[in-house]
């Protein structure tokens, strides 16, 4: 069997944080720090890069595991119990991420073709990916998460020309109170990075793969609201639905290739079923931890239904889905802050 | 509205289908496992989509965790 590389386990942690953040947040995070929403990421960053170094050195106390399983290994009730938690946290976001694709594609690609088809299509999809081993997801995501990287730093040069920088005045009051709501709102999709831990064990991955994955994930979180700020202007991109999809719609490289918007669509769509594969996939091997004789293989297409009727019984519209970030924070903060705490806390070998 | 049922009913027919040989020589826990996910998951799809009246999970936890939101 092939060796997780590092940059395999880097660019999965970038690609699982960036792809829905990118789609969901801008606009309300943009709304509530205004200029400042770049230092909105930065904060929920450390926070969040502060508990994966916590969870990090609870997983290196067992080497050659992963904390799903030394969970279960070193408390036979306890983990399990934890690790049914963080199965319920990402199938909250696999749920959320289908609802969120579906209706992206419903509004801007293809409106006329009824939401469930397109909500059935993308789950489809996802079993398909999720059912290979955590090979094909890293091998799909070495494909597409370099492409994605490079896009966004192209980004800049292409729209270059119309940036308007009095859009990020004043530059220098920074509004603190909307800054910390920024950082409320984006903790819970920065926080995914949590992640790496759970998938790789300790002799794979170390804490600077994470610290590498949040950086790259916070420089092109950076980049895209920054673009959108000099593009857009903050009272419009707070006032649209997606505006990262407003700003891509703003490329042109001259009258050679006027729709750029299309092709960046193509390689970020892709991405995105990938990273909705992730939840799937942890899903199915935690249930397979928790429950050794159940094949996680063999679950991953029942989940998804599952997850595919969830989808529509957990938000009324997009509307709702977007409101519901300020209290999916108060959920995810226990995922987030105080099970990782816990775990460090009284997570240790047993001494002989 | 009974033919928006169909879709989730043919999927679910699809999984079981496509799955039949192999979830057949695995434990049965894996069986159970299926009908009841697949089971579960009609009941809410039909409960979101069929009915009228739809207490949505996120209005209700909104309602319930919104005194707790510190912004």
């Amino acid at each position: 069997m092939e060796k997780t590389t590092r940059r395999q386990i880097v660019l999965l942690g970038f690609t699982y944080v960036i792809n829905i953040t990118l789609v969901n947040i801008p606009s309300q995070v943009i709304s509530s720090a205004e200029q400042y929403a770049y230092l909105s990421f930065i904060l929920a960053g450390a926070v969040v890069l502060l508990m994966l170094f916590f969870l990090t050195r609870s997983s290196m106390r067992f080497p050659g595991q992963d904390l799903f399983q030394s969970l279960t290994c070193r408390f036979p009730i306890m983990g399990k119990a934890i690790v049914l938690l963080y199965m319920l946290f990402f199938f909250m976001i696999l749920v959320r991420d289908i609802r969120t694709m579906a209706d992206f594609t419903n509004v801007i690609l293809l409106p006329i073709t009824p939401i469930l088809i397109i909500s059935l299509c993308i789950t489809a999809t996802v079993v398909y990916l999720a059912r290979g081993d955590v090979k094909t997801v890293l091998g799909i995501t070495e494909l597409y998460g370099p492409m994605m990287i490079i896009i966004v730093i192209v980004m800049p040069f292409i729209v270059m020309r119309d940036f308007d920088f009095d859009l990020m005045r004043p530059l220098l009051h920074v509004n603190w109170k909307g800054v910390a709501e920024g950082g409320w709102l984006s903790i819970s999709y920065i926080g995914q990075i949590l992640i790496l831990p759970f998938i790789f064990h300790s002799k794979d991955y170390k804490f600077k793969h994470g610290l590498y994955s949040m950086l790259i994930s916070l420089a092109i979180l950076t980049i895209l609201i920054l673009m959108t700020i000099l593009l857009l202007g903050i009272h419009v991109s707070g006032r649209l639905m997606y505006p990262t999809y407003e700003l891509v719609r703003q490329l042109r490289v001259t009258d050679f290739l006027d729709r750029f918007d299309l092709i960046v669509v193509a390689l970020w769509y892709p991405a995105i079923l990938l990273n909705l594969a992730i939840s799937l996939y942890i899903i199915c091997y935690g249930l397979k931890i928790v429950i050794p004789s159940v094949s996680g293989k063999m679950m991953a297409a029942p989940i998804a239904l599952f997850a595919f009727s969830c989808g529509f019984w957990f938000y009324e519209s997009s509307i709702e889905l977007f409101q519901f970030n300020w209290e999916w924070t108060l959920i995810a903060l226990i995922f987030i802050v105080a099970l990782p705490l816990l775990i460090f806390a009284i997570h240790r070998p047993l001494k002989t | 509205m009974i033919k928006v049922l169909l879709f989730y009913v043919t999927a679910a027919v699809v999984i079981l289908l496509v799955d039949r040989k192999v979830i057949r020589n695995l434990p049965k826990v894996n069986r159970w496992f299926t009908y009841l996910l697949l089971i579960g998951g009609m009941v809410i799809f039909t409960y979101s989509i069929l009915n009228k009246h739809v207490t949505y999970a996120s209005v209700w936890l909104g309602e319930l965790l919104r005194p707790l939101v510190p912004f």
